[in-house]
């Protein structure tokens, strides 16, 4: 499902290294953590995960699709698989929460009514019925990051990445995401979220990849 | 809620520049199409013409241009030959003695006396025909002008000031090109965030270039078709104020009437002017393909 052989990603304009020498893999249908201090590598690996950047050396699978030889074509692809959860929530600001979630839908070509139905149902199950025609600046951190939530997962992906996804929730909303997680684990996708919340990590208890200056310390748990 | 899947291109500068160039894409190609209207109406109107002239101490003078005309007459190719009188050589000259009078002389033209003018022949002839030469052997004491050396010059002239006015259209098209590349890529850089996210969430690059290349396009329009009508009344004027030099005596918008008619205008300017409105059209094409360009080129710089 997921496969890192020695992969390396350069910091752009310097000679130092986000991640090095990065090896793991993640079965299909599993949920694991990502944690580690500031600065660790958290996010790079997100993004390399993500395919918004592409490992420096090294050989990466993902969703059964060697990275490193793909086309433009097959990462535009996969990159429809995937969903993500960024920290900064990359909502466009001059488009409606509506049309924010509707985008991974319209990109499969989805019928309008059917994407009107889902977008509907999902920013109901997030509390967001209220905000549909509001535009991210007008929304608080919250109600962003859980817009963020619903384009990730309104497409149903089969790799979910989230990067610190609770950190602007309540604890109610948070515990409602990961049992939401845990559903799409059942139904075929592969979770990975970074967090610093150990109470989380207690409630949800699963493998763990450690980062630490952009290497992996160790990977605990049963994949 | 409209069906989005690109981010809207929005600039105020490009309506703007597009009309600025319009207008002066405009009046280039106005000034062309009145070159080429002026060296039609020269080429069709202006007949092949030789004036001799005899000078007035030539012995036997009359013998001598009787024998010319006969000449001339009798050589194929001379369509008409006319003598001037007295009177009509006094009024030929008369622009040139006006200079020399005196103020207080006003009332009554200058006279030169009969036996003190040249004897002036025209002869039309075919443009094949030189008559140079002929005249030269008969009566060598001649002076033989022919109008096709004046018409071949302004030919020269009129070439040398069309290869102008394409040229200020040829940097004119540049520029706009260049000005407007210049303008989409500002617009498209502060359209960078959202383009990545759309590139990050697998947006098909010719889906995000082909909406912004359209908005880009429909503004040109605007903007050009807005600078065509800004351009109508000076070009009206300037029509109205070189009506009689490019509309024949004939035409009665000649005598300049307050407005043309439209068969007025079409008569007035060159087929060639007519491109003028497709300028709104070539706009918005330089507009549509430089969005796709600058945004396929940075799209191609993403991952």
């Amino acid at each position: 499902m997921i496969h890192l052989n020695n992969v390396t990603l350069s910091r752009q304009g310097t000679r130092g290294f986000a991640l090095r020498d990065l090896n793991f893999s993640l079965p299909r249908s599993s949920f694991s953590w990502l944690v580690g201090p500031s600065g660790a590598g958290k996010s790079s690996l997100l993004e390399l995960l993500s395919l918004n950047t592409l490992p420096s050396h090294g050989h990466m699978t993902l969703l059964e699709t060697r990275i490193d030889n793909a086309s433009r074509s097959t990462l535009r692809h996969l990159r429809r698989r995937i969903g993500f959860i960024p920290q900064n929530y990359r909502l466009i600001p001059e488009w409606s929460v509506f049309d924010n979630t509707a985008l991974p839908l319209r990109l499969h070509k989805h019928r309008e009514a059917d994407i009107r139905r889902e977008v509907h149902a999902i920013l109901h199950w997030l509390g967001l019925p209220q905000h549909i025609d509001a535009f991210p600046p007008q929304l608080s951190g919250g109600e962003q990051q859980r817009v963020a939530i619903a384009r990730a997962l309104i497409g149903r992906p089969a790799l979910l990445i989230a990067d610190e996804p609770t950190h602007a929730l309540g604890e109610d909303q948070a515990h409602l995401l990961l049992d939401a997680m845990q559903q799409l684990v059942s139904l075929g996708t592969t979770v990975i979220v970074a967090t610093h919340s150990r109470t989380l990590m207690r409630s949800y208890p699963a493998p763990t990849l450690t980062l630490n200056n952009g290497s992996l310390m160790h990977q605990e748990g049963t994949l | 809620m409209s069906k989005r899947l690109a981010p809207s291109f929005q600039s105020r500068s490009l309506p703007l520049l597009c009309a600025f160039m319009t207008v002066l894409a405009g009046l280039a190609l106005a000034g062309l199409s009145g070159l080429q209207t002026l060296e039609h109406i020269w080429a069709q109107e202006t007949p092949n013409t030789a004036t001799i002239e005899l000078p007035p101490d030539l012995p036997d003078l009359n013998q001598q241009a009787q024998a010319l005309l006969e000449l001339l007459n009798q050589t194929s190719g001379v369509l008409h030959v006319h003598q001037f009188s007295s009177e009509e050589t006094q009024t030929l000259l008369a622009p040139w003695l006006d200079q020399g009078r005196t103020e207080g002389h006003t009332d009554s033209p200058p006279q030169i006396p009969p036996t003190s003018l040249p004897l002036i022949i025209t002869a039309e002839h075919t443009a094949s025909l030189s008559l140079a030469p002929l005249i030269a052997t008969h009566t060598p004491s001649a002076v033989v002008e022919e109008n096709s050396h004046w018409t071949e010059r302004l030919h020269t002239l009129i070439s040398t000031l069309t290869s102008c006015a394409e040229l200020i259209l040829a940097i004119t098209l540049g520029t706009t090109s260049l000005t407007t590349a210049i303008v989409i890529r500002r617009a498209v850089t502060t359209q960078r965030t959202n383009l990545t996210i759309l590139h990050s969430l697998g947006s098909f690059p010719l889906t995000l270039a082909n909406r912004m290349a359209l908005h880009a396009a429909a503004l040109a329009l605007i903007g050009s078709v807005f600078g065509l009508i800004l351009l109508a009344p000076t070009l009206a004027t300037l029509a109205h104020a070189l009506s009689p030099l490019l509309l024949s005596s004939s035409s009665p918008a000649a005598d300049g009437p307050a407005f043309f008619t439209l068969e007025n205008y079409t008569s007035l300017f060159s087929p060639h002017f007519w491109t003028i409105f497709a300028l709104p059209l070539m706009c918005s094409a330089i507009a549509w393909a430089t969005t796709q360009c600058v945004i396929l080129i940075w799209l191609r710089r993403l991952p």
